[in-house]
């Protein structure tokens, strides 16, 4: 079953058309990189799939619920049960630690648990900086933070919109390799970029151009199975 | 929808620690607004008791006097004026007795009256030659420019003459009024029943009343009822005036507490909103994460709380430090505390946040997640 299913979607705001009839069907379990030019609508895109926005006209299907029916609690409700997200801003609560912006995550969610939170930030090299405010953190050590907080209510699909945008080769690969583990425990990944040997570790790219979504021919070597062994190391 | 009391308390203390500086302003424009609205609340309640009875330091303002047909009260009139009026609102009543005796041979009004009277009815008279003893109950008291023509002093025995009757008695102080008391001679009402031989009969009576002036003239109206023959009215000028400038007071006090509740709502709103808009990253991105508005609101509205309860709290005591200040330069005497201020103002410093906070609550419900954490914000 299809987790993710978009048909003629269009997101107009004002005279720009951000989306212009994007058609998009995701398996449980792929990994979608998502490339194009600055301004081609691609966060837009990814707003619709965090069900953080509604598409002017068209189809949105998450994880089997019709989005346009909800109203903005409804909306909450679906983003919270289902999604991730990490970005490429990071967007932690600066007054907060690393574990308690975890744990805001589960407290919005459902309820706050301390130690499920430490295990979280444990999985992601984070056990020794739990109570380091975020302006006390590195730009990595701020995604892998953002990257806890995604994962640590089992979202069916994780959003990832140019997680390795301000980081450097070493916090690229590092996050990666988690979005990876991520993948390979069978949920989907959402990944925008802008940077092709991070698009080729998905199983599949497609590229955004204009509002419009095609699938990409040429730049994917790694079929449905791929992983992360068979990304091109850069030269 | 669970809530997790401790990580809420969490969550809600490290965001007033780390906007402390608004905070602060927030609360002390709340607290400001709260004390001086306690302050003027405990005052208009208190002013107007406090008003009345300092005005009567100017003297009586209620009179009664025998009716055309009469030629004397009897303590019936008395009796009557005490019953209608509560005791609280009777600062004091004065029945006199008027007579003309002879003083070593010179011709002088004498006036039976209380002597313990005398504060509350005719505060204006001064006393002297008693040492500032107070005022004594017994013996008599003599006008000053009468004693200086008599060569009669403090101390001196007098003896007051009417046809074959005497009255000896100790001048305890002389009386200085400025007017005709100034030479006369005064004594106990009793005594001078039995030295004018006029048992039971009181040629005037002055009282010092609480009220505004149609209460004052419903009182005489209703005395001269329940004792036919008296002739009641208070004494015009002196209970209007009192009565506008009563009004006048109350009605600034009314106009101060509305412009500060404006004022205060108006800066807490600027700094609301201030905050609102500093934060709406943040709120974006609870939402993004899952929060409802309405958990949101929740959020919001708690903060405002803490806020406005401290403050109500801290208002009400800076409100009643204030309203003492207030009355001890105004009346110099202290408030008596108002128990029933204890729970309003702090009331009305919520109620004033939270309506400071409807607008910036708007906000708070409308931020939209993706168009924040979108941009550059
Ligand atoms: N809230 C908005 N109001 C008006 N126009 C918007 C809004 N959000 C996006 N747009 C427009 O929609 C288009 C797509 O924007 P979007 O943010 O999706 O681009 P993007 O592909 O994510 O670009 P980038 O790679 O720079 O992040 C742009 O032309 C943008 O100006
Ligand atoms: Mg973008």
């Amino acid at each position: 079953m299809s987790v993710i299913c978009l048909e003629n979607v269009v997101k107009q705001y004002g005279e720009v058309r951000a989306l212009d009839g994007v058609n998009l069907t995701v398996e449980r379990g792929e990994w979608l990189a998502i490339m194009g030019p600055s301004g081609s609508g691609k966060t837009t895109l990814l707003n619709l799939l965090g069900c953080l926005d509604v598409p002017t006209s068209g189809n949105v299907i998450i994880d089997g619920r019709k989005v346009a029916g909800l109203d903005t609690d409804g909306l909450t409700a679906l983003r919270r049960e289902t999604i991730g997200s990490i970005f490429q801003q990071f967007h932690l609560v600066p007054y907060l630690s690393a574990l308690e912006n975890v744990m805001l995550a589960q407290y919005f969610h459902s309820m706050a648990d301390a130690a499920e939170a430490a295990r979280a930030l444990e999985a992601v090299g984070m056990g020794e900086r739990l109570h380091h405010k975020p302006s006390q953190l590195s730009g990595g050590e701020q995604q892998r933070v953002c990257i806890a907080r995604a994962l640590v209510n089992y979202p069916a699909i994780l959003l990832a919109d140019e997680p390795t945008g301000n980081l450097d080769r070493a916090n690229e690969e590092v996050v990666l390799e988690l979005i990876r583990g991520f993948h390979q425990r069978g949920q989907t990944v959402i990944l925008v970029t802008h940077n092709p040997e991070i698009a080729r570790c998905a199983d599949r790219m497609s590229v955004m151009s204009y509002g419009k979504l095609r699938a990409c021919a040429d730049a994917s070597p790694a079929g449905p199975a791929a992983t992360g062994d068979e990304c091109a190391p850069r030269p | 929808m669970t809530h997790t009391p401790s990580f809420f308390a969490r969550l809600l203390l490290r965001s007033l620690l780390e906007r402390k500086g608004r905070v602060t302003v927030a609360l002390a424009s709340v607290t400001l607004g709260a004390s001086v609205i306690a302050a003027f609340v405990t005052l208009y309640v208190d002013v107007g008791a406090k008003m009345s009875r300092e005005l009567r330091a100017y003297g009586a303002n209620f009179v009664v006097e025998p009716g055309e047909s009469r030629r004397s009260l009897t303590g019936e009139a008395e009796q009557a004026l005490r019953s209608l009026l509560p005791a609280e609102r009777l600062v004091g009543i004065q029945a006199l007795l008027y007579d003309v005796v002879e003083l070593q041979g010179r011709r002088l009004v004498a006036a039976g009256m209380a002597f313990d009277q005398i504060r509350a009815v005719t505060p204006y008279w001064q006393l002297s030659g008693n040492d500032g003893a107070g005022i004594p109950a017994t013996g008599c008291l003599l006008g000053r420019d009468a004693a200086r023509k008599l060569g009669v002093e403090p101390g001196h025995e007098v003896e007051l003459v009417m046809e074959a009757r005497r009255h000896r008695c100790a001048v305890t102080a002389l009386v200085e009024t400025g007017g005709a008391e100034d030479g006369q001679v005064f004594l106990p009402f009793g005594e001078a029943s039995t030295l004018f031989a006029r048992p039971g009969e009181i040629d005037l009576l002055l009282a010092s009343i609480i009220g505004a002036l149609e209460e004052a003239e419903g009182l005489a109206r209703a005395l001269e009822q329940r004792a036919p023959g008296v002739a009641a009215h208070p004494i015009l000028k002196l209970s209007r005036s009192e009565g506008i400038i009563l009004e006048k007071v109350r009605a600034i006090v009314y106009v101060a507490v509305v412009l500060i509740t404006a004022s205060t709502f108006v800066s807490l709103l600027i700094a609301l909103l201030a905050m609102v808009s500093q934060r709406r990253r943040e709120i974006a991105l609870m939402k993004a994460l899952g929060a409802t508005d309405r958990r949101m609101r929740f959020h919001f509205l708690a903060e405002v709380a803490i806020t406005g309860v401290a403050a109500g709290i801290l208002g009400l005591a800076a409100g009643y430090g204030l309203a003492n200040l207030i009355e001890r330069v105004l009346f110099a005497t202290a408030v008596s505390f108002r128990w029933w201020l204890v729970p309003l103002v702090p009331a009305v410093a919520v109620l004033i946040s939270a309506a400071g906070a409807l607008i910036p609550l708007r906000m708070v419900t409308r931020l939209h997640p993706a168009l924040v954490l979108k941009g550059d914000y």
